[in-house]
This record gives C-alpha cells, sequence and structure tokens, in this order.
C-alpha cells in the first residue's frame, strides 16, 4: 500500500500553503514519505507490533482511536446480520428444506435462497428503505446511538441494515443445514432411534440436529468475517458510523495509514474468529480434540 | 508424436456421435428446468451486452433538459434521471460494461490463479509453500473490503476494478487448480507418462489440465455471479466505472440521492443485477449439484 505516493500531500498542502516546493518536501519528511517504501514498510510494521498504530494524515488524531468505536458499530452490525442469517432464515430454511426433500418446499428453498444470494446487499438495503418510506411511512434515524445509551433507538437504526445483510448470508447456510441433516438422517443410529418407536418430530430434533448442527455453526462463524466484508457497503447506505465508512473515506483521502490500519484491524479479527470457531467446534463436538 | 501410454480419463469412455450427445443436453435440460432458465436469462443478457443499441430506445448519454426526474411511461420505461436521461438505455447500454468488467476480471483470476495452482500441485515443495501462504493471506480477507481497498488505493477506474476483482478471486481458482494438481499427480496415467520421459509441461497441460478444467469451470460460473455483484459494488461506492458512463453500479450510485424521490433509477438496474447474478447461479449450483453427486468430489 505504500507503494502508491498517492495525494495526500498536494491534498495537505493545497489547504495550508500553495504549491511552494520547499513546504512539499518538509511536509513529505514529516510524514516520513521521502524515505523508500521498504523503510516505510519497515516502520509502520514495528509500530504496529508495539500497539503503535500510527497517526492519521488527515486529523493528527491516533488511527486507534478513531478504529474503536466503528469497529463496535461493524462488529454489533456483523453479528445481527449473522444471528439473522442463522437463526431466523439459515437453520430453519435448512430444516424445511430436507423434511421436504426434493419435494416443492425443498425446491421454494433453493429458489428464494439463490435469489436471496444475487441480490446485491446495498441494493437490498436500498430498497428496504424505499418500501418502509413508501409504504409505512418509517425510515431509520439518521444520527447513530450506542446500543448502551438507548437501546431502542440503536435497534431501530440497525434493524434494516442488518436484515439486509443477513439475507446475503443466508443461503450458504441454508444448503449447509439441509446437507448436514440429509447426512445424519441416514446413519445407523437414526434407524436405532426409529425403531425404539420415537416419533419423527422427536428424532429431527432430539436427534439429527443436535449432530448436524455442528458443521452449520461452522460456517456460521466464518460467515460472520463474510458479512464484515459486506457491512463496508452496506453502512455507506444507512450512513452508519462504522469501519466501513472510515474506510472509505479514506480511501478518498489518501489516509494511507488509516486504510492499512482498517484492513489490518478487520484481518487480526478474522484470524481471532476463526480460532474461536475451532474451539467452540471442539466444545460442541467432544470427539474432536484440539492439537491432537 | 504422441505416447500410446496416453490414456486421459475422457478417452476411456466411448466416444458418442453428435445425435446422442445432443439427446444428452437435452435430457438433462428436461431434468433441470432451472438450468434451463437460467441459460436463457444468460443468453438474453449477453445478446443485450453484445447489441444495446438494438434493444435501447434513446442514447443513453442524451440529455433532456425538459424532462428530468420523470417515473416510469410509455415513452421511458424505467424513467429518466436528473438530467433526463433515459433510465432503460442506461440500464441496457450498462449491461455491456457490468459483464465485461466482471467477465475480464474471472478471466484474469482464472488464467492466473489456475496457471499458479497447477505448478503449485504438481512441483510442490517451497513454491507451493511460498504460493499457497500468499494466497491464504488474500483468500482470508473478505472478498469486498479487499477489493474495496485495492481499488481504493490504485485509484478509481474501470481499470483498476477489473485488477481489483481479478486478485481477489485469483485464490479460488488456485485452490481448485491446486488440489486437482495433487489428485492428479499421483494417478498411474500420470506417473506413467513421467515414466516415459514426457516433459512437465507436457504432462501439466495434456494430462493434469484437461482432468481439472470441469471443476474449473463450476468455478468460474460461480465466480462470475459474484463478480457481477463485486463489480456493482465498487461502481455504487464510485471506485469503479465512473459516472459518465453507465455500468449498473454506477447507475445506482447516481440515483442514490434520489432514492425515495425517484426510487425507479435505484429499483431497476438493481433488478437487472439480480436477473442476471441469479441466472449465472441458477446454471452454477445446478452444475455443482451435478457435478458433487455424480463425479465424487476431485
Amino acid at each position: 500500500m505504500s507503494l502508491i505516493p498517492g495525494s495526500v500531500i498536494s491534498q495537505l498542502v493545497d489547504q495550508a500553503a500553495g504549491s511552494d516546493p520547499e513546504k512539499l518536501a518538509e511536509m513529505e519528511a514529516f510524514l516520513g514519505l521521502d524515505r523508500p517504501w521498504y523503510a516505510q514498510l519497515g516502520s509502520w510494521l514495528a509500530n504496529v507490533v508495539q500497539g503503535d498504530l500510527g497517526n492519521s494524515w488527515r486529523s493528527r488524531i491516533p488511527v486507534a482511536d478513531l478504529l474503536g468505536p466503528r469497529l463496535m458499530v461493524t462488529l454489533q452490525l456483523s453479528a445481527m446480520a449473522t444471528v439473522i442469517s442463522s437463526l431466523v432464515l439459515g437453520i430453519p430454511g435448512g430444516l424445511i428444506a430436507a423434511a421436504y426433500k426434493s419435494r416443492w418446499p425443498d425446491s421454494v428453498v433453493r429458489v428464494v435462497s439463490l435469489l436471496a444470494l444475487s441480490v446485491p446487499v446495498f441494493w437490498m438495503g436500498s430498497m428496504l428503505i424505499l418500501v418502509f418510506s413508501v409504504w409505512f411511512n418509517w425510515s431509520p434515524p439518521l444520527t447513530w446511538v450506542s446500543p448502551f445509551e438507548d437501546f431502542g433507538a440503536n435497534m431501530r437504526m440497525m434493524i434494516l441494515p442488518a436484515i439486509a445483510l443477513g439475507l446475503a448470508g443466508a443461503a450458504p447456510l441454508v444448503r449447509m443445514t439441509r446437507n448436514s441433516i440429509l447426512e445424519v438422517m441416514g446413519q445407523n443410529y437414526i434407524r436405532t432411534a426409529r425403531s425404539t418407536g420415537a416419533t419423527e418430530g422427536r428424532i429431527r430434533f432430539r436427534h439429527a440436529l443436535r449432530n448436524a448442527i455442528i458443521p452449520v455453526v461452522t460456517s456460521a462463524g466464518l460467515q460472520f468475517g463474510f458479512l464484515i466484508g459486506g457491512a463496508v457497503v452496506i453502512e455507506e447506505v444507512f450512513s452508519l458510523p462504522g469501519v466501513g465508512r472510515l474506510l472509505l473515506q479514506a480511501i478518498s483521502q489518501r489516509d494511507f495509514p488509516v486504510v492499512q490500519a482498517c484492513v489490518l484491524t478487520i484481518g487480526i479479527f478474522l484470524i481471532f474468529l476463526n480460532i474461536a470457531v475451532d474451539i467452540l467446534y471442539a466444545y460442541l463436538d467432544p470427539r474432536i480434540k484440539l492439537g491432537d | 508424436m504422441g505416447s500410446p501410454h496416453r490414456t486421459d480419463e475422457a478417452r476411456l469412455e466411448p466416444t458418442h456421435p453428435i445425435r446422442t450427445r445432443l439427446r444428452a443436453v437435452r435430457r438433462v435440460l428436461a431434468e433441470e428446468p432451472l438450468l434451463t432458465i437460467g441459460i436463457l436469462i444468460s443468453f438474453i443478457m449477453l445478446l443485450i451486452a453484445i447489441f444495446p443499441e438494438f434493444f435501447a430506445t434513446y442514447d443513453p448519454r442524451d440529455t433532456d433538459a425538459l424532462a428530468p426526474l420523470q417515473g416510469p411511461s410509455t415513452a421511458h420505461w424505467f424513467g429518466t434521471d436528473t438530467l433526463g436521461r433515459d433510465v432503460y438505455s442506461r440500464v441496457i447500454h450498462g449491461t455491456r460494461t457490468s459483464i465485461a468488467v466482471s467477465g475480464i476480471s474471472v478471466g484474469f483470476a482464472l488464467l492466473v490463479g489456475s496457471t499458479l495452482g497447477l505448478i503449485s500441485g504438481y512441483f510442490g515443495g517451497f513454491v507451493d509453500q511460498l504460493l499457497g501462504r500468499l494466497m491464504d493471506v488474500v483468500f482470508s480477507l473478505p472478498a469486498l473490503l479487499l477489493a474495496v481497498a485495492i481499488a481504493g488505493v490504485l485509484g478509481p477506474s474501470v481499470r483498476n476494478a477489473i485488477i481489483a476483482i481479478g486478485v481477489v478471486y485469483t485464490p479460488h481458482f488456485f485452490r481448485v487448480a491446486r488440489s486437482g494438481a495433487i489428485t492428479m499427480s499421483a494417478r498411474p496415467f500420470v506417473m506413467a507418462s513421467r515414466l516415459i520421459g514426457a516433459r512437465h509441461r507436457r504432462i501439466v497441460i495434456r494430462h493434469i489440465l484437461p482432468n481439472v478444467s470441469a471443476l474449473l469451470m463450476v468455478q468460474t460460473t460461480v465466480s462470475f455471479a459474484y463478480a457481477i455483484l463485486l463489480e456493482a459494488s465498487l461502481s455504487f461506492l464510485g471506485l469503479g466505472v465512473q459516472p459518465p458512463n453507465p455500468s449498473w453500479g454506477s447507475i445506482l450510485n447516481e440515483g442514490r440521492p434520489f432514492l425515495q424521490l425517484a426510487g425507479w433509477m435505484s429499483i431497476f438496474p438493481g433488478l437487472m443485477i439480480l436477473l442476471s447474478v441469479l441466472s449465472v447461479n441458477l446454471v452454477g449450483d445446478t452444475l455443482r449439484d451435478r457435478w458433487d453427486t455424480s463425479q465424487g468430489s476431485g
């Protein structure tokens, strides 16, 4: 990223003091841009390891201070979307499809989930705004409130973007749940349960779902990461002050420390997410042992 | 010239005359109505992309100061935008840009990803380790986030959007090609040709590639659907196709401030994206299902 010099200098200097070459060089030296790119990358890495993400070129505010509150918004949004896509849509959809395998409800679920997969997330967001404002004469509030201050207002703001985002993430979970249940239903212990005279509903929920849900939990966890990506656009549509908007703003201002920090933070978060999912996996399925 | 031991899997099947092949295709289409619908819509989209002049009713750049922001009517099917341009014609002309950008990006990813994947899987060792790690880094970041970062840093333009989308999808092809190459390298027919002294390049191209190509085809379809969405997202954010030129995403970008005033500027391009992505997904989903069940994986 440091490879591309960008125009932050000219942008900053234009505001400050016209295009005086001396001023330009001074500014460059101040930001460390006069050094070769590998030196810049090296010192950036050295600082990051020490927990210093640097300062924004624009506002001079430490990047960590910019990022912190915005990360909360993005994480809340992605978490809500994950709940919607797994608990509200994905798992019930998969259960229905598996229960009626190769019959019409199965086909309906398949087409609907393909539809959901094919909708651009940001367009879904716009359409939700449009539908709610035209038909119900209601639109989400424009200023963001922390859930700890006013939970109701926060929910009113977050529910539509979470639905738009959750819809996009539901399709793989539907498929996963359906296939996983079908696989489990063919196993011996289900036959045994059936032979003891257990009802079909009991078999399905008590015996099959418990085992079938494990891979679904894993992919729901990984889905969380995918949804963070989707949050970038949906935040723009709903004007939520999240990491996505910060990133876009930083890009348009060529504020590279902020861009680097945004990508790095989300990358690190995803690594921890993967570890957490692995641990959860072992917890849910006692047969799996971590680290051999 | 050709070695007598060249036994591509396809060679083992009896070769069908064309008529039997056609009948087989027709049978598959009859079995899978969704596949048929998907192919049909994709074909229409392709026609629109190639001959937009035939479908459009106005010049997409013609402004009409007397008719800005008009709702859908018989004169303007999808209404007009702020400058009085015909939204229908802009959507039609945008088809070419959107499909071309996604197509070129996926082509780039297919070429680079599968070449590197084949090399990595076939030779293994240090090269494999290095490429594998590199691809993992790209793969682990969310597609949209990475594309936004790349396109943003390189600067907003069509070319950079193509690079961004291409880079994002390269690891997908890399993984498919690599795992295919590893499986195939262990097969007796590959060992046999190595024993006769065939060159590496020949083995990879003539023996391994044909056996991985079906999986790569499925991956291409799936990635193409996502690439259309990604291009739309980038252009919507102003990082792809730039406004005077129509693409589905850039029209949505222009319509965004007028969402509640002129909803048609947002509804129709979105529907077009939905329709084209859905049609490609219908094809990809069916292909994947048939591949998974009838052929086993990899």
